[in-house]
């Protein structure tokens, strides 16, 4: 896939930065949030300390930035400006307000009442941004492969919050009667499995040969993954919400984790034929993330098969912190440098020198977040799995820390200037 | 840095502000610039290409870049003020020879470089 990360169709640069600060701002947030959940380890799904905490994680941080690396890559992938420019900010402010909301309600009990409104100010936030991508691919004449998995992860977004809000304004108000833990299920598959891990598969096939300086690699493994990820997930949804035999749903489940697993394979390929072999931070996030998705998908499927909540609460710190975290932070180094790059320094090739995107980030301090983040997901599982509340907090704490870097090398990378 | 892809008589060229060595050296009349990024990502090539496209300003001069993949952004904003011939080498590597055309090269705007690599 011959495509960069900058041309004259890409968006402008503040558009970017506002998802990318602000979830950076959130992920933050919710290092501190963490630090008080070793109580809900046990595995229990349907908490509201759990759904504050995931909302907060996902929305504010790892969809934020998924929204943000979108509005980057869409015009780049397609080849085609993204339809309104406009339309994003006012999803961002929307989705900023709307979200915050629904952490609010389900965070504390006194203000349970704005779940329903945050949820509807959410859901429309996404529908702009639903919209924006529609009409952007509506416009388009070819499509390739990397744009099939950004336009069926947006569809998997619209459907899966679609779902959110309904089970919002069933809590609330309700709306309609329905089965709430199977409704729950579908939601978070529908948005992990279906949106999350679309865009991941999509973006990673942009961004992982560009950055490793792969190419001449067959794409037979993630072709089959697309195919199989969309119907394992689609097919999951539905026989949740349609209450359809057990062995319906053994046959999704079974598909989404050939799907994972041919991505992971492709990912491998590409790995093996990189002409950059250094292991760099960017190359131990992603080796770790692919790592942890595996165990997470081992996990889940365990939990699948047992049914012991310890499994599924086990499955989740991998995926969200094991394997979504590694792959995001990691390539926070590869992408921000780049886009500050292109905004700063650009203008100045053959003026002067200008710095290399590795100077653009405090080596040391990476390479150190980037252990404590792998030292801090063994400990959060670890304390899921032997139930041990000190273990997960003290893994919570160096967790903080490590995002607290994170931070420190995304104002670092803003505010780097060339030495005189 | 890999210099396998150019003759042994190359000379190292100093050039300002490039982040790969440059050579330079003379076949059949003809001034070769040549670079190798092949090992470089983003945005190194383009930073490299477009220093070495401001030297090639006469037609007794080419530039050669050796890159791991074809630099789409660069080619889609310089392609028509330049004649590029592509060859692939071994092990999947690009070489784009570079050459000047008359009267059309020198309208090439080089400071705009928002481009990709």
């Amino acid at each position: 896939m011959k495509v960069s990360l900058a041309t004259e169709m890409a968006p402008p640069f503040v558009l970017v930065a506002h998802f990318f600060i602000a979830g950076i701002v959130f992920l933050s947030l919710s290092g501190i949030a963490l630090l008080s959940m070793s109580s809900d380890i046990s595995g229990y799904i349907i908490s509201s300390s759990l759904a504050a905490f995931s909302h907060l994680y996902l929305l504010g941080f790892v969809m934020m930035v998924i929204f943000g690396a979108m509005y980057q890559l869409l015009p780049v992938v397609l080849e085609a400006p993204i339809f309104s420019k406009d339309f994003a900010y006012v999803q961002f402010y929307m989705y900023i307000v709307g979200f915050s909301m629904m952490v609010s309600g389900f965070s504390f009990s006194e203000l349970h009442l704005l779940i329903p409104y945050g949820a509807v100010i959410t859901y429309l936030s996404m529908l702009i941004f639903c919209f924006n991508v529609f009409i952007t691919f509506y416009r388009l004449e070819n499509i390739t492969l990397v744009s099939k998995f950004l336009l069926i992860g947006t569809i998997f977004l619209f459907i899966s919050v679609s779902l959110g809000l309904l089970i919002g304004l069933s809590l609330g108000h309700g709306l309609v009667a329905i089965d709430i833990d199977a409704w729950v299920k579908a939601h978070i598959i529908g948005t992990l499995g279906g949106f999350v891990m679309m865009i991941v598969m999509g973006v990673a096939m942009v961004l992982i040969p560009m950055f490793s300086l792969s190419h001449g690699f067959e794409e037979k493994w993630i072709k089959a993954a697309f195919y199989l990820q969309s119907c394992g997930v689609t097919l999951c949804m539905i026989a949740l919400i349609a209450q359809l035999p057990i062995f319906i749903q053994a046959i999704a489940a079974f598909l989404m984790v050939s799907g994972v697993l041919c991505f992971v394979v492709q990912i491998v390929i590409i790995f093996k034929q990189r002409a950059r072999k250094q292991n760099d931070y960017w190359a131990k996030n992603v080796i770790f993330a692919l790592v942890c998705l595996i165990a997470s998908v081992i996990a889940c499927t365990l939990y699948f098969i047992l049914g012991f909540p310890l499994l599924g609460m086990l499955a989740g710190v991998l995926f969200f912190f094991g394997f979504l975290l590694s792959f995001i932070v990691g390539h926070i180094y590869k992408i921000l440098p780049f886009l500050i790059w292109y905004e700063k320094f650009s203008p100045l090739v053959g003026k002067q020198k200008v710095p290399l995107l590795h100077q653009m980030i405090h080596t040391k301090i990476a390479d150190a977040q980037t252990w404590m983040l792998f030292i801090s997901v063994i400990a959060l599982c670890g304390g899921v799995v032997l139930q041990l509340g000190a273990l997960f907090f003290l893994g919570s704490v160096l967790l903080l820390i490590s995002l607290v870097l994170v931070a420190f090398n995304a104002v670092f990378a803003f505010n780097y200037k060339i030495k005189e | 840095m890999n210099t396998l892809h150019f003759p042994s008589d190359a000379k190292l060229l100093h050039v300002e502000n490039t982040t790969v060595p440059f050579f330079s050296y003379v076949q059949d009349g003809i001034e070769y610039i040549s670079f190798d990024t092949s090992l470089c990502v983003p945005p190194e090539p383009m930073v490299n290409a477009m220093i070495a496209l401001e030297l090639l300003d006469n037609a007794q001069k080419k530039v050669v870049m050796i890159n791991h993949r074809s630099p789409v952004g660069l080619l889609a904003k310089i392609q028509s003020f330049y004649d590029i011939d592509v060859t692939e080498l071994e092990g999947g590597k690009l070489q784009l020879v570079f050459s000047y055309k008359e009267g059309v090269s020198d309208k090439v705007d080089l400071s705009q470089k928002q481009c990709a690599g």
